[in-house]
């Protein structure tokens, strides 16, 4: 038995490159960040490394030009990743690039939110890999025949990422919150809450949990079957079969969450492109890394 | 898209695609003794833990997380894939999911990022009321205008802020004499005052005056929104802008 994507040619790795630094793009350029100059200094925290940088040096980063800086040199280095052009530094560039501005948008939290994270860990993953590749090469080592290529230990690393996140949500349900998220009217509370968080929230649905008990009712029927698929997504790397349920599932209920709960992870939705094969490499003798 | 290389029906129930290496679990403990000790470092410092239930829920959770990667390494396919692959990519793949998974134990995403704590309504929580809050303007012409800080504030995700506003605004709403709350309504003044500059700056014909800060804490399982009253907590005052 073979994993999936285990014969992954170089065009399925550069689609999916081209897929995860696109919604990359995506979000920096509609991500009016240099707003962040009115947050006052009482108000913001510093997050990740960022709380390593002396204060006068972090200071710095708030500062409008700054911040127009960073989002043009970001968006500059994703365009030319996309492009497939100088992928050694234009990638290290990128991540680097739009590690901080995540890092910056979530200075001004009460939690971390979980926006665009996984496709941060996709694009850290086919950078680092990109130089792992390069490192074999210059040492003249051989990957061996019958293994995956290249381009499939890259995409099926991505996938497993994807899945154990997946499946942390679902064990930290299950050990924290199991009997009680269920039993209780948890879900209802969250939606009404998430509903009334903003004067105008994307899906309204969550105003009518009240009135309408019947939706609530949905709401808790449904979450253990979705964590149950959470803490089984580890067979999305063996099961066709499995991926295809998944999807039946975990599509709708994001798509249902963006309406009742007002959370949508549209970003890391498209990492389901990993859950396809993505074609096959002819297996030629020597494949360039680079691709 | 094609799909042709999988797994066959009821693979992964095959007995015989599964087998125990000690030594695989032996190094796997190794990993996650050293995953929880950094967990613990990163939540407490250098100090001892105390035997308490958080840490006992810890140490259950990152068994289960264990038990997941025993149970992954020891199914054949899994572990072929992951002995044909070149060390230095193997190695790249052991230190992200460490990561991730430190991450997830050390429960403090402000200071891991960009590797949070994936807690995602994983607790209980069914209080008996709801608490929100909301911003009332008066702009110069005198009308009343309601402002949403999740269209000015757009790159701040909405959930974040509403988190972060109910942290100072339950502070602020505490007893008269309690420190907390003069630093809360602090901190209320400074985040309505970056409101105002925003909304001034979006709507320059018609800048704000005045703005207040409501709270609203509706026993939802009793009253219809409509009839919870609004606490104004804080309210500022804007300057005439400068003649131009």
């Amino acid at each position: 038995m073979k994993l999936l994507h285990y014969d992954a040619p170089p065009s399925a790795l550069r689609l999916v490159r081209i897929v995860v630094f696109s919604v990359w793009f995506l979000r920096v350029a509609f991500k009016p960040l240099h707003d962040l100059v009115f947050i006052p200094p009482s108000l913001y925290q510093a997050v990740g490394v960022l709380q390593l940088l002396p204060p006068q040096l972090e200071a710095l980063l708030h500062h409008s030009r700054f911040l127009y800086g960073l989002k043009v040199v970001t968006l500059l280095s994703i365009a030319l990743v996309i492009a497939g052009v100088g992928l050694r530094y234009t990638m290290v560039a990128a991540c680097i690039c739009a590690t901080l501005f995540a890092s910056l948008w979530r200075g001004f939290a009460g939690h971390i939110d979980h926006e665009s994270v996984l496709i941060l860990y996709a694009g850290y993953l086919m950078t680092i890999f990109l130089f792992a590749d390069r490192w074999l090469e210059a040492k003249g080592q051989r990957r061996s025949p019958d293994g995956p290529t290249p381009a499939g230990v890259q995409l099926l690393s991505i996938l497993a990422v994807l899945c154990f996140v997946y499946t942390m949500v679902g064990v930290f349900r299950t050990v924290r919150g199991t009997p009680g998220v269920y039993t209780s009217d948890s879900l209802m509370f969250w939606a009404l809450r998430n509903a009334y968080e903003t004067v105008d929230p994307t899906g309204h649905f969550g105003k009518y949990v009240i009135d309408y008990p019947i939706l609530g009712q949905m709401l808790r029927a449904g979450y253990p079957v979705i964590t149950l698929f959470e803490l089984t997504a580890f067979c999305a790397l063996f099961s066709r079969w499995y991926r295809y349920v998944f999807l039946v599932v975990m599509v709708p209920f994001h798509i249902l969450s963006l309406f009742v709960l007002d959370v949508f992870f549209w970003e890391n939705m498209a990492l389901y492109i990993l859950f396809f094969e993505l074609g096959r490499s002819d297996r030629e003798p020597k494949i360039s890394p680079a691709q | 898209m094609a799909e042709s290389v999988s797994a066959r029906r009821g693979a992964l129930l095959k007995a015989s695609d599964w087998n125990f290496e000690w030594r695989t679990i032996g190094r796997l403990l190794g990993v996650w003794a050293l995953c929880v000790i950094v967990a613990l470092v990163l939540r407490r410092g250098l100090s001892l833990p105390t035997p308490n239930r958080p840490l006992a829920v810890m140490l259950v959770e990152s068994s289960v997380l264990l038990c997941y990667f025993i149970a992954l390494l020891s199914y054949g396919p899994a572990r072929a894939w992951l002995r044909a692959i070149p060390s230095p990519h193997r190695t790249v793949l052991a230190v992200f999911f460490f990561a991730l998974a430190t991450g997830q134990l050390t429960l403090d995403s402000r200071r891991t990022f960009p590797f949070p704590a994936w807690t995602m309504y994983g607790r209980k929580e069914a209080p008996q009321t709801l608490e929100y809050y909301r911003y009332h303007g008066v702009d110069r012409l005198g009308r009343r205008v309601e402002v949403d800080p999740a269209k000015l504030f757009q790159f701040v995700n909405v959930a974040e802020i509403d988190s972060r506003v109910k942290g100072f605004g339950r502070q602020a709403s505490l007893p008269p004499g309690n420190p907390k709350r003069e630093v809360a309504r602090a901190q209320v003044r400074d985040w309505l005052g970056a409101l105002a500059a925003v909304y001034n700056l979006r709507h320059p014909d018609a800048p704000l005056r005045s703005l207040e800060f409501i709270r609203y804490n509706w026993e939802f399982r009793r009253f219809p929104a409509s009839q919870v009253p609004p606490e104004s907590l804080v309210r500022i005052e804007l300057p005439e802008p400068a003649a131009r």
